[in-house]
């Protein structure tokens, strides 16, 4: 019986309309970060740029041979026309015009200048890309001559003296190598793509139950359902289970589009001592299946109170506001930095426990995360315990307000 | 051998007592039927019988079984139509009726064959239900609800929304299946439906039943020439007019 409501409920569910709507979405995300990674890579193209040198003097070509390392050049001459058109045709940057005291001023002390004559493929974000490269590699030859004209072995140390080596404590985790801002930078992509991953999940779940159950009122099919030889426990279950594989299913479609748009802004190689070890792993997953549990079950009671499916969707308001909630606070700040109220908050919203139970792994903080298991247990049982009860009793049908002694009663 | 069996039921919704401790019996093969005018309580009534509705005080008995004590078992031998019932818009007409069929014990093959009967859509059976009438809708319901052979068949206001043809089709198809030894408790404030189509009537006002018996004898009782007289008589008599 389980198996036909559950074949029943995905296939009211799963429409044609709400899956092209997903893929679609997923395809426009995942376009759009495919576009961004072609920018990307741009950024890391060797600039194609032109050299004029007027100049001819030892230093003008130490300067052409450290721009020439780092670029490709496809012109070196006097004529600035013939570079323009040069660089011009392999779309490239820009042509840098050495003049012809240029060697001569910096012998005698005096600060020399390079005409820098910039190509501008247009003025959007992409276009202007390459023009940044070569201001660094611009930044690199400017160094190169330093080291010349101060001469002699130590001319790099005076240059720069100092090597910084970082090393972080992340609470009682030691991090070496790796400065604050690298670390941040490295899990900035985990910070924002679980916290969206979670609420997405909870999000289309949560709706896919409060629409069937409107459905399932607005159809007028609810009242014959109930009469059927069939438990309510077991109506229960397969919505609950038809929403969660729904929603899953819904999500995963959406993410994979998500994911490809958010990949180029946050590349990064992984730290060692940040990586969660397999027994980690089964706490997170565990602590993510409880909390879309918790959210199917609040959903539950949310649906029994929806008419119909227009009003089924202000539903999914409450649902999504508690995970946007827990969402934010955690991209901010870390549970143990909270204030005691925010932390009593964070803690009493199920879905926060999934955003931050890899951090806590990592901090150490495993009975934080084993108590928030705990927690969404028994959050989801209570509330399911409770939605069995009204599916039981009167106000399934009627709606009419109720009181909790008369849900206690054996009567009702 | 009594079907149903209700004693001194009452039941509160919200401030109103919407039933003021009505009885009847509903006997084995017999078509019962609850009349009265909109918002007398005949559809609380029915939907306690059908298990739906818990009763605030009284005793409901549905084939010896208590409706409170023993809802799941009960609702093996019964068939339950609301008034205001749909079937799964995006299935078919009988992948619905397949659907009902496989909550039962019975050969849903077979459950399934003498449902596409009853109905008598024809060819219709296999488009999607989103595409029926109201009246198609009704047939389909009423083959469901037959097609599971059960003992008892609750109908509340079985052909409203049909045209006069269908509803022509769905009375003949009711009174067919008592042959059978299927037991109806209907309720309608149709009066001549239910003068056509009851071996016995409880007419039912503002929580109570005024008067009970078979069509004849009410008729005979009051001195009427139909049911809709014999009702506003009782009306006038208990005062309530």
């Amino acid at each position: 019986m389980f198996w036909k409501l559950l074949k029943k409920e995905v296939r009211e569910l799963i429409n044609v309309g709400v899956v092209v709507s997903i893929i679609v979405l997923s395809i426009v995300y995942g376009s759009l970060g495919k576009a961004f990674e072609g920018t990307m890579k741009e950024a890391t193209k060797r600039p194609v740029v032109g050299i004029v040198n007027l100049d001819g003097g030892n230093l003008s070509w130490l300067l052409v041979d450290a721009v020439s390392g780092v670029s490709e050049v496809v012109y070196v001459g006097d004529n600035v026309e013939k570079a323009v058109e040069a660089v011009k045709e392999r779309n490239g940057s820009a042509v840098l015009v050495v003049p012809e005291d240029f060697s001569t001023k910096l012998r005698g002390g005096t600060k020399a200048t390079v005409e820098v004559k910039w190509i501008m493929k247009g003025t959007g974000l992409g276009d202007t890309i390459s023009t940044a490269v070569l201001s660094s590699v611009i930044e690199g030859a400017k160094k190169s001559l330093s080291a010349q004209l101060l001469g002699g072995e130590n001319a790099w140390t005076i240059l720069e003296p100092i090597e910084i080596r970082h090393s972080t404590y992340i609470r009682d985790l030691l991090v070496e190598g790796r400065s604050p801002s690298e670390i941040q930078a490295m899990t900035s992509m985990q910070n924002v793509m679980v916290p969206l991953l979670i609420q997405m999940v909870i999000v289309m779940t949560g709706s896919s139950l409060i629409t069937s159950l409107a459905m399932e009122k607005e159809n007028k099919t609810l009242e014959t359902l109930l009469t059927m030889p069939v438990r309510r426990e077991t109506i229960v279950a397969s919505k609950l289970v038809a929403s969660a594989v729904t929603g899953v299913v819904f999500a995963g479609i959406y993410m994979v589009g998500f994911y490809t748009y958010l990949k180029p802004f946050y590349k990064s190689s992984p730290i060692p001592v940040l990586q969660l070890s397999f027994g980690d792993y089964v706490l997170v997953g565990l602590s993510l299946f409880l909390s879309i549990l918790s959210g199917l079950s609040l959903c539950m009671l949310l649906g029994l109170t929806s008419s119909d499916t227009k009003s089924a969707g202000l539903f999914t308001l409450p649902v999504s506001l508690l995970g946007l909630i827990s969402m934010f606070i955690n991209m901010f700040k870390d549970f143990p930095n909270l204030s005691l109220p925010l932390k009593v908050l964070v803690f009493a919203i199920p879905f926060s426990h999934p955003m931050m139970a890899q951090k806590l792994l990592l901090y150490g903080e495993k009975a934080l995360v084993v108590y928030g298991l705990i927690y969404m247990a028994a959050f989801s049982i209570t509330l399911m315990a409770f939605s069995v009860k009204l599916f039981n009793s009167d106000y399934v049908l009627l709606g009419r307000p109720f009181t909790i002694g008369k849900l206690i009663d054996k009567r009702s | 051998m009594s079907v149903v069996r209700v004693e001194d039921l009452r039941k509160v919704i919200g401030k109103r007592e919407v039933l003021k401790g009505i009885s009847f019996e509903v006997r084995e093969g017999e078509i019962f039927g609850l009349i009265g005018p909109n918002g007398a309580g005949k559809t609380t009534t029915l939907r306690i019988v059908a298990t739906l509705l818990k009763p605030s005080g009284g005793r409901v008995e549905v084939l010896g079984m208590d409706v409170e004590r023993e809802a799941d078992r009960i609702r093996k031998f019964i068939s339950y139509i609301p008034e205001e019932a749909g079937a799964y818009r995006n299935m078919s007409g009988i992948e619905y009726l397949r659907f009902v069929a496989g909550f039962y014990e019975e050969d849903v093959g077979e459950m399934v064959k003498r449902a596409v009967e009853i109905s008598g859509l024809g060819d219709r059976i296999k488009d999607k239900v989103a595409t029926y009438s109201k009246g198609m809708v009704r047939k389909l319901l009423l083959a469901r609800a037959l097609m599971v052979q059960p003992k008892l068949a609750i109908l509340d206001e079985p052909t409203s929304g049909l045209d006069v043809l269908s509803a022509r089709e769905v009375r003949k198809m009711l009174k067919e299946s008592t042959k059978n030894g299927l037991t109806i408790l209907l309720s309608s404030h149709n009066m001549l439906e239910v003068e056509f189509l009851c071996d016995r009537i409880a007419l039912i006002y503002d929580g109570r039943i005024v008067e009970e018996g078979t069509p004849t004898d009410l008729k005979e009782r009051y001195g009427a020439t139909n049911i809709e007289e014999v009702f506003e008589e009782v009306v006038k008599c208990s005062g309530s007019s």
